[in-house]
């Protein structure tokens, strides 16, 4: 395992209450493999992730459970030793990180500022020709290093990001919806590209998105998260085919296909639980089709339905409970 | 009390109910010189285009940021004002409707928008907002009335008890109900035409299917057409019969949405459709892979506005723009190349 983290929960303060915006997470991924965390606004998936890379202030939140990476617990690294990993071993790369560049510098420029953050040493020369290796599999033209953010395009600056956080080849990319506002062929381009990229790398690939197709159509694995809580993980095949969870099913059946038989839609009725007051059972009773009083007063616990297939659920959780 | 006006007396009812013709919306282009050599410049938003549209008819419109769907959607509403080219409502030009008969213009065409945060007077209760159009147009004889209509709607609409929702303001409500009351508040004048700009692309994946589901009904109730304008290709399937795909102004190809997005015919759609993400497994299609972006609209060359990005652009179309042609299944396709005409 790469990544794996381990009863993982954020609660934050806000004024006298606490909001469990992450609880008790676990889940592990392969080195090489590639993980699609899905939900609602709010479910709490950029918590995750920011909360292990050390971004979230530990004044404004209680941050439990262990993050392990290769080995070592990210949350439990001092502030230097986890500087380290990051960006050199771990890139993330954000929804506006075009916003994240300098308007008043070149690119060139602020590439060779990040490059030396890892490698004080290292020659202009040196830091341009990886640049422009980088370029290539982008498909950036050589002449962005000299031009500033605001020449390039949402496109090519969404591609520059990219290209920035692979700088030192990570292990760990996690993208935090990285595509999501860019246009169909761009954004279809770009995964294209990232996929290309991943089998040259051996790089492992986070992707938080709230967009299903985006996740069925570039990771092997999905997590379904809602409300804090993971409601279901597994293989694409597995989430998007023999699904389990309701809260999985209402997702699906609010995508309309592309190509496959054109089924009505439907919503999920509701809206997210107050998270400073969650309900007493499972977490997704209020608004699920099937809940019964068991639903609405015990929490379901994550068990394993088929091999690497995780559902949180109290109408399958008694056959694998009599099962195992 | 008024009742809704009869368009039967005003227009001709045999004519389709919306004729484009060539219409054309050229921005004038600052260049930031002071002195700019070769006249004035301009961005060529929307660029001939031309269509029609029948009764009851759901029509989606595709195509990537900054290819003028927009526009075209604004256009058609009357928020700007057209360079060239007719726009028919029922045989009857909307210049002509609007300088003799506003009300009745207002009346037979409404819109949706995508940001249903910003399409509230924020200091207005939702009733207040919902009222306005009817009192406007003198429907109701009382407020009584009025009120009594605004809550059968809000009823109709899902968002339920009715009456609490009137005395709330916009900030209280969800991007949701937001914009499920801007859906029925354009409906309230039972339009014949509503222009649907991306309704759904800020809202939340659970609610987007229940927001389309309640316009369809609302629709179909009431017999209107809607103009579809999105970049959710999957969502334009499921909505609409007829499909439009817009490039750099231009509409490229134009048919039944399923016939074209099963075997799209240009290259641009072609482009389009294999790369958009979908959440069918198993019929994965190899993304078609084109360079670079959209080229600027600031006056194009008379040449097919793909061809500097086309994966099959030959010496024509470099040369020459092409004209739409229809071909042997009724689609519209605007490419030199493509051969099978009827």
């Amino acid at each position: 395992m790469l990544l794996e983290l381990q009863d993982f929960c954020v609660t934050y303060h806000t004024g006298k209450k606490k909001l469990k915006a992450v609880d008790h997470v676990s889940f592990g991924i392969e080195r090489g493999d590639t993980l699609g965390i899905i939900g609602e606004s709010g479910s709490g998936k950029s918590t995750i992730v920011m909360a292990m890379l050390h971004q979230i202030d530990k004044r404004f939140a209680d941050i439990s459970g262990k993050a392990m990476f290769d080995g070592q617990d990210l949350l439990s690294l001092p502030k230097d030793e986890f500087n380290r990993l990051l960006w050199k071993r771990i890139a993330i790369v954000f929804q506006k990180s075009m916003n994240s560049l300098s308007p008043v510098h070149r690119i060139g420029t602020q590439f060779e500022d990040i490059y030396r953050v890892h490698q004080p040493h290292a020659s202009k020369q040196e830091i341009k020709a990886r640049a422009l290796e980088l370029f290539e599999l982008v498909n950036l033209p050589e002449r962005v290093y000299s031009l500033y953010p605001h020449e390039l395009s949402g496109g090519m600056m969404q591609r520059l990001s990219i290209v920035l956080s692979l700088m030192f080849n990570p292990d760990l990319l996690i993208m935090d919806e990285a595509t999501t506002a860019l246009d169909v062929v761009t954004q279809g381009q770009i995964l294209n590209e990232i996929m290309k990229l991943e089998e040259g790398m051996n790089l492992t690939r986070v992707m938080i998105t709230h967009d299903l197709s985006v996740v069925t159509s570039s990771c092997r694995k999905i997590m379904v998260l809602y409300a804090g809580q993971m409601m279901e993980f597994g293989t694409v095949e597995q989430v998007i085919n023999e699904h389990l969870h309701p809260y999985t099913e209402g997702l699906i059946r609010s995508f309309p296909s592309l190509y496959g038989e054109k089924q009505a839609l439907r919503g999920i009725p509701g809206t997210l639980p107050d998270l400073t007051d969650p309900p007493k059972g499972c977490v997704f009773a209020p608004r699920c089709p099937h809940a019964t009083d068991k639903c609405r007063n015990v929490r379901p616990c994550v068990t394993e339905h088929a091999a690497g297939h995780f559902a949180a659920c109290h109408l399958y959780g008694e056959e694998a409970n009599t099962n195992a | 009390m008024r009742k809704h006006i009869d368009f039967t007396t005003l227009f001709d009812m045999e004519k389709p109910l919306l004729e484009v013709r060539g219409l054309q919306k050229l921005y004038p282009y600052k260049d930031g010189k002071l002195f700019s050599v070769g006249g004035r410049k301009h961005v060529h938003a929307v660029d001939g285009v031309s269509f029609e549209l029948h009764e009851k008819e759901i029509f989606g419109i595709i195509g990537e940021s900054g290819c003028g769907k927009s526009t075209l959607g604004r256009l058609l509403i009357r928020l700007e004002e057209p360079t060239k080219g007719e726009i028919e409502f029922y045989g009857v030009s909307t210049k002509e409707l609007l300088a003799t008969n506003p009300e009745a213009f207002h009346c037979l065409v409404q819109s949706v928008f995508q940001n249903p945060f910003d399409t509230f007077t924020p200091n207005d209760t939702i009733g207040a907002i919902m009222e306005r159009p009817l009192k406007l147009h003198n429907i109701g004889e009382s407020d009584e009335e009025r009120r009594q209509i605004c809550i059968d709607a809000l009823n109709e609409g899902g968002l339920i008890p009715a009456e609490s929702f009137l005395e709330r303001y916009p900030h209280e409500l969800s991007g949701g109900q937001l914009q499920r009351i801007s859906i029925l508040r354009s409906m309230l004048l039972k339009p014949k035409f509503l222009v649907v700009d991306e309704p759904v692309s800020m809202l939340d994946v659970s609610v987007r299917a229940d927001i389309i589901n309640m316009l369809l009904k609302l629709v179909k109730t009431h017999n209107t057409s809607i103009l579809f304008i999105s970049h959710d290709i999957s969502i334009i399937r499921y909505v609409s019969t007829r499909v439009a795909v817009m490039y750099l102004g231009n509409i490229v190809e134009m048919g039944e949405t399923d016939t074209i997005i099963h075997k799209p015919m240009h290259p641009y759609t072609q482009v389009l459709i294999s790369n958009c993400a979908s959440i069918d497994l198993g019929e994965k299609r190899e993304p078609i892979h084109i360079e670079g972006e959209p080229p600027s609209p600031i006056d194009p060359k008379p040449s097919c506005p793909f061809a500097g990005r086309c994966f099959c652009a030959k010496d024509i179309c470099h040369r020459e723009k092409p004209e739409l042609r229809r071909m042997a299944d009724g689609r519209l396709v605007a490419c030199h190349l493509v051969k099978e005409e009827a």
